[in-house]
């Protein structure tokens, strides 16, 4: 039953995180096209004239419409995500999930897996876009063209890949493990943050009446209570820092960001738990 | 055999003053049609919900089968709810896809037989149809179910005289014979002709569940009528 469950979430969320990919394609576009723009070339060759003053003044709004669509893209999936949980599971269409021979935990757990392989997707698709912007922008500065910039991006990665290594070397910081910690603290935080957000919709759903301000309550309380936690963590990790170790500023890097692994995981697993009870046992569809 | 549905001192409270179902204690036998007639407000839909899992008696308990509401009983009742829970962008063929996926039960055959019979196209979406046709729509894909338990609630509410029969008829036509049928409504005319059985009920308690006949021989009145008089403002 869960790989039937995997299957209709996938379609029943394609079009929209498809129509999200697809903008994410445009701007790229967009991006990738501004740097074609008059005022590139007005200040490489030191040379521009007031008539193209407002040509200058749309590539720079086109460079913010960029990163906010970007940015928008990123969190329009995850409001998307969050809106399409609760029709489907609290409101009419829960009449037909809620009647399925399925288990509470597989219908949460097939959401939270679908909806993280499409912001993992979208993930990708930023990253790829904001490769493409630069590799436009260097092009814009340089001269040279993006197919020659793309063939030579493996020598720049190794130049900065020595540098840092010599830069992390000198400050005796084992920048390699930092890295792989922050990128799994990234994928980590996806399932972690939709679990979140479903756990304070389900959460919501406890209450008699006016359930999504409810919902949109509990979800400020537990992003509270992660803050406090993080923040005393860290207090902790950096006074162990300060007076244990003699100021080990990047021991003090690579423990908080733990301990905001670790919090982060035990919210995400105390919110699939409150998920699953409430889909599971106190179900209390309108 | 045990019973099919076997309700143990049901309640269910909305809030402190609102008591929707007030300690119900029921057994349905197999192979009845039911009807749970009511006036608005007397807990029909809050106990049928609560047979299908989506509320949660705040005391009591159901049995379907033997089993307690979950993933078992839901594979063997099939709930036509008083509402449209289709997406609207899904297609009726792919809703029943949907429902041969998850419903071993489910036969595609009846219900595209049962589609044709009202030219209704499986390619279409649902939110292209009419009120009355998604409501149709649904009902063909809850009684193309071989289920143990059909639960419906207001099949026949909202829809034109001759739909209603349409409706009467794919009930009849298409349950599974050793399955009971249980039909909520407060158009008592219209289905007392199948009815084996009927439940009244009033502020959330069972006032009465004797058999159709019963009601007509010992009261001498229709089954409309006799509700009529026992629910009169």
């Amino acid at each position: 039953m869960l790989g039937k469950l995997f299957k209709y979430e996938w379609k029943s969320t394609c079009r929209v995180c498809l129509l999200l990919l697809a903008a994410i394609g445009g701007t790229t576009l967009l991006g990738a096209l501004i740097f074609q723009a008059p005022m590139w070339k007005n200040i490489l060759g030191g040379s521009g004239s007031a008539g193209e003053t407002l040509v200058n003044v749309v590539s720079v709004l086109a460079i913010l419409l960029y990163i906010l669509l970007l940015v928008g893209a990123f969190y329009a999936a995850f409001l998307y995500l969050m809106v399409h949980f609760y029709r489907s599971t609290y409101k009419s269409e829960g009449y037909l999930l809620h009647t399925l021979p399925v288990q509470g935990h597989q219908i949460v757990f097939s959401k939270v897996a679908m909806g993280s392989i499409w912001v993992y997707l979208i993930y990708i698709a930023m990253i790829i876009s904001v490769t493409v912007f630069f590799l436009a922008m260097i092009s814009a500065f340089s001269g040279e063209s993006v197919f020659w910039l793309l063939g030579h991006m493996r020598d720049f990665w190794a130049e900065v890949s020595k540098e840092l290594r010599t830069v992390f070397g000198e400050l005796s910081f084992n920048g390699a493990s930092w890295m792989a910690l922050f990128c799994f603290s990234l994928i980590l935080g996806v399932p972690s943050s939709l679990l979140i957000l479903f756990g304070a919709i389900s959460l919501g759903q406890l209450f008699a009446k006016n359930r999504v301000l409810m919902a949109v309550v509990c979800y400020v309380g537990i992003m509270i209570a992660r803050w406090i936690l993080t923040s005393l963590s860290r207090g902790v990790c950096y006074a162990v820092a300060a007076i244990g170790r003699n100021g080990d500023i990047f021991g003090y890097l690579n423990s908080s960001l733990l301990i905001s692994i670790v919090i982060d995981v035990f919210l995400a697993v105390g919110c699939y738990a409150v998920s699953c009870h409430v889909i599971s046992r106190r179900l209390n569809l309108e | 055999m045990s019973e099919l549905v076997e309700i143990t001192g049901l309640t269910k409270a909305y809030d402190a003053n609102h008591i929707a179902v007030n300690d119900i204690t029921l057994t349905l036998p197999r192979g009845r049609i039911i009807g749970l007639l009511g006036p608005n407000g007397s807990g029909k839909t809050t106990l049928i919900k609560m047979l299908n899992g989506l509320l949660t008696p705040g005391r009591g308990s159901i049995r379907i089968n033997g089993q307690p509401v979950g993933p078992l009983t839901k594979a063997h009742v099939s709930y036509l709810p008083d509402r449209t829970y289709l997406s609207g962008n899904q297609k009726i063929r792919d809703v029943l896809k949907y429902f041969s996926d998850f419903y071993e039960d489910f036969s595609t055959e009846k219900a595209n037989a049962l589609l044709s019979g009202l030219n209704i196209d499986p390619s279409a979406r649902m939110r292209t149809l009419s009120k009355g046709t998604k409501e149709k729509v649904q009902l063909i894909l809850v009684m193309s179910r071989n289920a143990d338990l059909y639960v419906l609630d207001e099949p026949i509410a909202g829809v034109d005289p001759a739909a209603r029969d349409y409706i009467l008829r794919t009930i009849l036509n298409n349950y599974n014979p050793g399955a009971s049928v249980l039909i909520s409504t407060h158009l008592i005319s219209d289905i007392e002709q199948v009815l084996d059985e009927v439940i009244f009920m009033r502020d959330g308690r069972f006032l009465l569940y004797t058999s159709a006949d019963n009601i007509r021989s010992q009261h001498g009145k229709s089954v409309d009528a006799y509700f009529r008089e026992v629910f009169a403002c």
